[in-house]
């Protein structure tokens, strides 16, 4: 009984953390995984200690940090462009009805072409290059990026943009200060899945018609069944992939949400 | 019609006149044109604060969204006495909803719609101060209340010092209590800047508590049908026998000037 209480207490202050629960089920994982290779014993499954050896010592002493930072650029590259477009493109195509009967069929098109063909025909038709490899993940992520940005267009709050108008504000402050902010929810939405989307299909152009990159790394471990330094790779972009979400687009998301009542 | 255009002996520059022939609607469902307004003619000394006083679907709005510049296709004058036009000058505006913007403070909410030069947000602070909302200056609207998201809008409404003042039911859907105080605020303000100020309301209580003179308007196609003027001091008492008088007076000689009779 009052053991009870005090394996109770414990509990509640645990659960109480949302850290805590983070850490505990981080390290389930990683046990699961030992296990699992352990069970196994094969080099189809590493175990996490040598792919955590390999990752440390490709990243001081071999060429990792520099396919890390190709590919990190192309990801870069080709979200900014996609965003830009995909924003400017909405927005016009949500305001403008018959722009959007004009472009809507092409954009259809364009959002139901499975990626693999878009990324073959850009180096078909560019050559393999870079400017091809950005342009196909490009092309990729556009019609997304519209389709949400064209939704926020649409559900724009008129009666905000009239109290510009009758108080004579400047066209561009209209636009920053009283159409934009309407728009950041869809706008994060786009970027969130955006960047989850642009590097999966980053890594595929890679191995498809670059010789630099994670992606070129990944296709060379499978064809010498390497499979301790493709974990190790994966592992090293994954890392970067959660530090971009709690560094920069979920602080980027609180500020932007500071006004919404909690 | 009575207008008082050739009575006024001293004019000044920025006396209203307003003087519309039609005012139509295009009706796309039967390919017709109703007239919302028709031969409205009136004079608002510079300075006044005017009532206009009608039921509902008379044209009000139309009215105002003529005055403030928001629509001009009109057969008809609207001017000042010094030749220019409403829109040519600063022109304060208050919704019948508060209409501030969510993701900006109280304080960027009046100042955003001035040139954010620094005299102007000291004049934006000074405003919301007088509005009794010092402590709020850097709180999002949706931590004030209701009573209290008008008083910015309020502020926001003097903040750039129109010549022209407009105001559409502001204070519908309040209770007694606060919308009094609201009206004290307003008259406040008013009485520093002596702007021009057009009412709107369906409320006679309210137009006779606030205006030096109340137009009547006819349902649509709107007109003046009478130009009531009140010759009472202020500061006024918002339960004042001699008010309460005056209106069962008006009443009685027009049982349904409210409803756009006479």
């Amino acid at each position: 009984m009052f053991n009870n209480i005090i394996k109770n207490k414990f509990t509640n202050y645990f659960f109480k953390n949302s850290l805590n629960v983070r850490i505990l089920s981080f390290v389930l994982l990683i046990l699961v995984w030992e296990v699992l290779a352990l069970l196994v014993k094969s080099d189809v499954l590493p175990t996490p200690k040598t792919v955590l050896i390999i990752f440390f010592n490709d990243m001081i002493y071999g060429e990792m940090l520099y396919h890390l930072g190709i590919t990190l650029w192309r990801v870069l590259l080709a979200f900014t462009i996609a965003m830009l477009i995909g924003t400017g493109l909405g927005i016009a195509m949500g305001s403008k009805k018959n722009l959007n009967i004009m472009l809507d069929g092409w954009h259809i098109l364009l959002l139901n072409t499975p990626a693999l063909v878009i990324i073959i025909l850009c180096y078909v038709w560019f050559g393999l290059n870079e400017i091809a490899a950005i342009t196909a993940v490009s092309l990729n992520k556009i019609p997304n990026v519209l389709v949400t940005i064209r939704e926020g267009t649409r559900a724009i709050d008129r009666k905000i943009l009239e109290v510009a108008d009758v108080f004579k504000v400047s066209y561009k402050k209209k636009f920053i200060n009283f159409f934009l902010p309407q728009l950041y929810p869809f706008i994060m939405a786009a970027a969130r899945g955006g960047i989850s989307l642009i590097w999966k299909i980053v890594l595929v152009v890679e191995l498809l018609g670059r010789s630099n990159g994670i992606g070129f790394k990944l296709n060379e471990f499978f064809n010498l069944f390497d499979i301790a330094s493709l974990f190790a790779y994966t592992l090293s972009f994954v890392t970067v992939m959660i530090f971009v979400e709690y560094a920069i687009i979920s602080p980027i998301e609180r500020r932007l949400n500071k006004w919404r009542p909690t | 019609m009575e207008t008082n255009l050739n009575k006024n002996v001293i004019k000044k520059p920025h006396d209203l006149f307003v003087d519309i022939i039609t005012k139509s609607y295009e009706d796309k469902n039967q390919n017709t044109y109703n007239n919302a307004i028709k031969n409205m003619k009136f004079v608002i000394p510079q300075g006044e604060l005017c009532c206009l006083v009608g039921p509902s679907g008379c044209g009000k709005t139309t009215l105002l969204n003529l005055l403030s510049g928001l629509d001009n296709k009109v057969e008809g004058v609207i001017k000042y006495q010094d030749g220019t036009i409403p829109n040519d000058w600063p022109i304060g505006y208050m919704f019948q909803e508060p209409r501030l913007m969510p993701w900006l403070t109280v304080k960027q909410n009046v100042s955003i719609v001035t040139n954010q030069t620094s005299e102007e947000i000291a004049h934006s602070e000074k405003l919301i101060n007088e509005m009794g909302l010092i402590k709020y200056m850097n709180a999002f609207p949706s931590q004030l209340s209701g009573g209290m998201q008008r008083r910015v809008a309020i502020a926001r409404a003097f903040v750039n010092k129109p010549k022209i003042l407009l105001l559409d039911e502001p204070f519908i859907s309040l209770d007694l209590t606060v919308a009094n105080l609201l009206r004290q605020m307003l008259i406040k303000l008013w009485e520093n800047q002596k702007n021009t100020i057009i009412f709107v309301t369906h409320d006679l209580r309210e137009a006779m508590y606030l205006s030096d003179r109340i137009l009547f308007l006819s349902k649509g196609p709107s007109k003046v049908i009478y130009d009531f003027k009140i010759n009472m001091k202020r500061p006024r008492k918002t339960e004042d026998d001699q008010m309460e008088n005056l209106r069962i007076e008006l009443i009685k000689k027009h049982p349904e000037i409210l409803s756009g009779k006479i």
